[in-house]
């Protein structure tokens, strides 16, 4: 089943991608049902996915440290889908849920094919990579 | 001196972003790109300035300096120019030749017209792109 448009609205990779693309994008995604105290994905594992948290909540450690916990609309794995690299976290499920998910061989083509998909993503990235790097300085 | 048609192909072929390119795309990116031979110590960006060129350092080297610190090395087949050209702000760092080098400069109107016609430099820019953010993200 595909991921719902309004939850793909609120990733801010998808920024500027329009309704129709995003349709598009929301094909490639799968609904994936979880129960609690599973591993969604484990840190240093090569799992090539990105997540959207539909209902459910989940909690992000690195190295055994808590991190961050996630809820509805939240999502994990963005640049795993690009670059294919290691998972630097472990998302561990605290409630039942739901979340949607696409991998990157999905995710690819639609870039390669579509550059009304591509354009809009360069713009994003392009401007989180300015933000994080005049942050540092 | 222009390089020749077939030079100037060759040239972008050995370019990482454009390896998957067909003869076709080679050609057509051949005639919207300006090459330009230049020596060292040449500023190729000003950091806090405005300018939209997509640049390939083709042959030569380059450093990349931010609040006058070197951040990075470039070489053959590296590119510069993406982020002010994609997100349409100033420059986010000084870019200055350290030898002799060849560059290839395309405004970011010819870019636009070569992403929106040559879907694998998307891909690899969406990519080179993830991998810098991933940097900065650390």
């Amino acid at each position: 089943m595909s991921a719902p448009l309004d939850l793909l609205r609120s990733v801010p990779l998808f920024d500027r991608v329009d309704d129709k693309q995003l349709k598009r994008l929301g094909e490639s995604f799968t609904d994936r049902p979880f129960s609690a105290g599973q591993e969604l994905v484990t840190e240093g594992s090569g799992g090539v996915g990105f997540f959207i948290i539909e209902s459910g909540q989940a909690r992000v450690s690195v190295e055994g440290e808590f991190r961050a916990e996630l809820g509805p609309g939240d999502h994990f794995g963005e640049i795993a889908l690009i670059d294919g690299g290691l998972r630097t976290a472990t998302v561990t499920a605290l409630t039942d849920g739901k979340m949607y998910g696409m991998t990157s061989w999905q995710f690819r083509p639609l870039v390669e094919d579509n550059a009304s998909i591509a354009w809009p993503l360069l713009e994003t990235m392009a401007r989180r990579t300015r933000e994080l790097e005049q942050r540092d300085h | 001196m222009l390089l020749r048609k077939n030079a100037k192909e060759q040239l972008l072929r050995d370019v990482p972003l454009f390896s998957h390119c067909t003869k076709r795309e080679l050609a057509a990116l051949a005639a919207e790109a300006d090459e330009l031979e230049l020596p060292a110590g040449v500023e190729l960006t000003r950091e806090g300035t405005s300018g939209r060129e997509f640049v390939v350092l083709a042959r030569g080297g380059a450093k990349v300096t931010r609040s006058g610190r070197v951040v990075n090395r470039l070489g053959s087949g590296d590119f510069l120019g993406e982020i002010a050209l994609l997100s349409g702000g100033t420059r986010t760092a000084t870019v200055t030749t350290t030898e002799p080098s060849v560059v290839l400069v395309l405004t970011d109107r010819a870019f636009r017209r070569v992403a929106a016609r040559i879907p694998s430099v998307n891909a690899r820019l969406v990519e080179a792109l993830a991998e810098r953010l991933q940097r900065a993200s650390l």
